[in-house]
């Protein structure tokens, strides 16, 4: 059977019995399920048990590829890792770009599924039919850049493409996140799940072609599309400054997180932005696999008592988390923390705001040098933040309370210091504030893998931007709690389109567009109404798996300092979340009952009540 | 004798035609301007596809649409503006074609308050009156609704404030006529207007730098003219 888009075959790997097998891609499955995120959820609600222990064998890796990844169009490089999370224990997924996912696909897979626990540290080898587990004793305990660099000398192979984690993840740091040549599946922990499995890296070699049905029509549309694409503002910030560009524009938006969320103003984020590194210290733009938009930046910083290093200039949520929102405005010194994470293999959003809640619960007298073991938590002493991260990485010390992510770490703390906690569902809040951005809020509470900024982005719907593709039509003012329902849970649902196609957000195709690739690609004819079907579906099974991991309404929340607290100053000045009132127009249009359940109803009308086992049915009985 | 209605097929390669003369006039841009048209009384229509380039568009490249917006047939993007479109087919029955160009020198005179005025025989038999509609973003209800208004008292053409012209008509031709002789008269006018203002500043029998005397008389003598 000749595959399109898809190359048709996903393996099955278990550690535990060291047996590696093949399993053929089912279309009409693709064809409803799209493929990265989409595939993940219809493996893993079909294979996990949802009350498991995330750290157990029983757990599973499910690494999957888009239905475009690795084709001409451009920015298609992402695929997607999943499992139940140590962090939120429900739906864990992060995603990935660079060459990584585009080189599995050549090598003849359209996913991963990794299941059991080796004995001993391992690392996958796959060179197009082969498939190894290597021995990765002498791997334990290095550094991310390291392994990949060791990978390669073994191999004698300097085109591998490498995805490992780092001591964090050995460590079963519940927000390590596992790294491809310093582009990185960051959140809900996923480095952990895998360190769970002694599993060190997965190393890819592939020589194989990804097809496509109409090549001429796709390359043709393609080739009219770049000016579109790089007229979008965004992308060309992105493109001179890379995603931290934009933090002077959010900041007037009152969105930049200061001092654990609880500043409007701070002078030091003109020390910070992208513009500000850019100037400083770039040594090269860098891209993923066929990005016209080049956000990946290089940059050359000299660090005391290391000399010299070359790494990934910190993204904005990188700048944010370990910059404003701890009062640390040294630029070589946001670099240098940010090359640590990715290095030790942990995520640095959940890093900087596990941290922040450390410091304004330490300051707050929360937290005392007792339970830090001495250490001084003040912000802006980026010298006490870099111990942490190792700390953190090691589980030494305080470092092992912090490994737990905010949730955990202010419950293990107690004393008050949950007030300090900014996460949803475990998962520490992103770099935007909903407090300047209502609809984002109601986006934090109900994103399947917890606070998460990428899950339809709802920023830009409130920065004015209007979508006709999702028939968002009219401006909205960003402000206002009404009408938001609806608007959220459709953006959710096109997101879930991007994450199951492959594409990077940060390369704007529209919605039509996606359409069109997806079927000339494939020959599988999909328009927008379709898709946003199909992420529908994709949402809702995500959500079911979370209600039976007994994750629902009561976990659709805020972090209650953006309910009650409002800034006195700053672009969001005098601004609250009132969430309820979101939630429950998105219920409504969502379907779901009272404790957040999709209806029935609504999961037949999906076609999902018929592919469901006995255990998800019997939450309809 | 029974009304000649053109197929689907013509209708999208006309839609194409218009599309590539435009665009090599300069009135349709590398990512301005689009074009839609029915079969005459089809609740479908056929537009150009949104945010691509402008001057290579191809039969397979347009969408099907009904009067709600919905796509019924294509792989690309409906242009943006197609709010607009289908507000017209709503108030106008005798449209079955919308031109919607970015003419520069009418768009150009328009924001200076200077509309076209009737200086040719063209200008008051074909465009007849064509209203000004006051700027409102591209692709929005609000535009849609103006234009829709602006448009139902029979007019043949607009011009769209800071943004670009209309031209309606029962076929491709007689919209693509209407934008073309709207940009004509404009030009007509704008060279007229430059006339008179040379003449302002320079004064009565005053003309633009010449060659010199010697030469002319030199080169009537050599070819004896």
């Amino acid at each position: 059977m000749e595959y399109y888009g898809y190359v048709g075959k996903i393996a099955r790997i278990n550690l535990t019995e060291e047996k590696i097998s093949f399993e053929s891609l089912d279309l009409n499955m693709a064809s409803k399920f799209i493929g990265a995120s989409g595939f993940a959820i219809r493996f893993l609600i079909d294979e996990i048990d949802p009350t498991i222990d995330p750290f157990s064998p029983e757990n599973k890796l499910i690494i999957m590829t888009g239905a475009l990844t690795g084709t001409i169009i451009p920015g298609a490089n992402k695929f997607a890792v999943a499992a139940k999370s140590p962090l939120t224990m429900g739906y864990g997924e992060a995603h990935a770009g660079g060459f990584w996912g585009v080189e599995l696909k050549r090598a003849g897979y359209d996913g991963l599924i990794i299941e059991g626990r080796a004995e001993k540290p391992v690392y996958i080898y796959i060179k197009d039919n082969l498939i190894e587990i290597r021995n990765a004793v002498n791997l334990w305990g290095k550094s991310t850049s390291k392994t990949d660099e060791i990978i390669k000398d073994i191999h004698k192979d300097k085109g591998i493409r490498v995805f490992s984690i780092g001591i964090g993840g050995e460590n079963l740091v519940r927000y390590a996140c596992i790294v491809t040549e310093e582009r990185i599946a960051g959140r809900t922990g996923m480095g952990a799940v895998m360190g769970s499995k002694n599993l060190k890296a997965i190393a890819v070699r592939g020589s194989g072609r990804i097809g496509i049905k109409n090549y001429d029509r796709v390359r043709m549309l393609i080739k009219r599309l770049y000016p579109t694409i790089m007229s979008y503002p965004p992308s060309q910030i992105r493109a001179l400054y890379g995603t931290n560009g934009e933090m002077p524009i959010f900041y007037e938006y009152g969105d930049v997180p200061i001092k654990n969320f609880s500043l409007g103003k701070w002078d030091g984020i003109k020390k910070i932005s992208g513009k500000a590194i850019i100037e400083k210290m770039l040594k090269r733009h860098r891209a993923c696999f066929n990005c016209p938009v080049h956000c990946w930046k290089e940059v050359e910083v000299e660090i005391e008592g290391m000399g010299k290093i070359v790494t990934k200039s910190p993204e904005y949520e990188t700048a944010t988390s370990l910059g404003s929102n701890l009062l640390i405005d040294n630029p070589e010194a946001i670099v240098y923390m940010s090359y640590l994470c990715n290095e030790y293999g942990i995520d640095t959003i959940s890093t900087g705001v596990t941290i922040a809640w450390a410091m304004e619960a330490f300051e707050k007298g929360a937290l005392t040098e007792e339970d830090t073991g001495g250490i001084e938590l003040r912000w802006g002493d980026y010298n006490t933040v870099i111990k942490l991260i190792e700390m953190i990485a090691y589980r030494k010390g305080f470092g092992n309370i912090l490994a737990e992510g905010c949730r955990l770490a202010s419950k293990l703390i107690d004393k008050g210091s949950e007030e300090y906690a900014m996460h949803v569902k475990g998962v520490e809040v992103p770099m935007h504030d909903p407090r300047a951005f209502k609809g984002l809020g109601l986006q934090y509470a109900t994103s399947n893998r917890g606070a998460d900024h990428l899950y339809g982005f709802f920023v830009r719907i409130e920065q004015g931007e209007r979508m006709p593709d999702l028939k968002i039509y009219e401006r909205v003012d960003r402000f206002k709690d009404e009408g938001k329902g609806w608007m959220v849970a459709v953006r959710e649902d096109w997101d879930e389109i991007v994450d199951s196609m492959g594409l990077c957000k940060f390369v704007l195709i529209y919605p039509g567009h996606v359409a069109g690739f997806y079927s000339l690609v494939t020959g599988i004819s999909k328009t927008v109404r379709d898709l946003l079907k199909d992420g529908e579906r994709i949402f809702n099974l995500k959500r079911l798996f979370n209600i039976a991991c007994g994750i629902g309404r009561k976990d659709d929340v805020l972090p209650k300092r953006f309910l009650k607290e409002a800034f006195s100053e700053g672009g969001a000045k005098g601004q609250v979340v009132n969430l309820n009132k979101m939630l429950r127009e998105y219920y409504e249009y969502r379907d779901w009952d009272e404790d957040g359940k999709p209806s029935r109803r609504k999961i037949e009308e999906l076609g999902i009540f018929d592919i469901l086992s006995q255990r998800y049915r019997k939450l309809y009985l | 004798m029974a009304e000649y209605i053109e197929s689907e097929e013509e209708i999208k390669r006309e839609i194409i035609r218009v599309m590539k003369t435009l665009y090599n006039r300069g009135l349709i841009s590398a990512l301005g301007g689009n074009v839609s048209a029915r079969q005459q009384g089809s609740n479908n229509i056929w537009i150009t596809p949104s945010g691509v380039f402008k001057g290579d568009l191809h039969e397979e490249d347009l969408i099907k649409l009904d009067l709600d917006g919905n796509v019924l047939e294509g792989y690309m993007r409906p242009s943006v503006e197609w709010p607009f479109h289908v507000a017209i087919y709503k108030v106008r029955p005798d449209v079955n074609a919308i031109v919607h160009a970015h003419n520069p020198i009418t768009t150009g005179l328009a924001l200076a308050g200077i509309t076209p005025r009737p200086i040719t025989i063209e200008s008051v038999v074909t465009l007849r009156k064509i209203p000004v509609v006051p700027f409102k973003f591209p692709g929005t209800d609000e535009l849609a609704k103006l234009v829709a208004e602006k448009i139902k008292g029979g007019a043949r053409g607009l011009i769209l404030q800071n943004h670009g012209v209309v031209g309606v008509g029962y076929n491709l031709v007689e919209a693509e006529t209407i934008v073309e002789t709207l940009e004509e008269v404009s030009l007509t006018m704008f060279a007229s207007i430059i006339g008179e203002m040379f003449k302002t500043i320079c004064g009565e029998g005053k003309y633009p730098p010449e060659i010199s005397e010697y030469d002319v008389e030199l080169t009537r003598k050599i070819y004896k003219f």
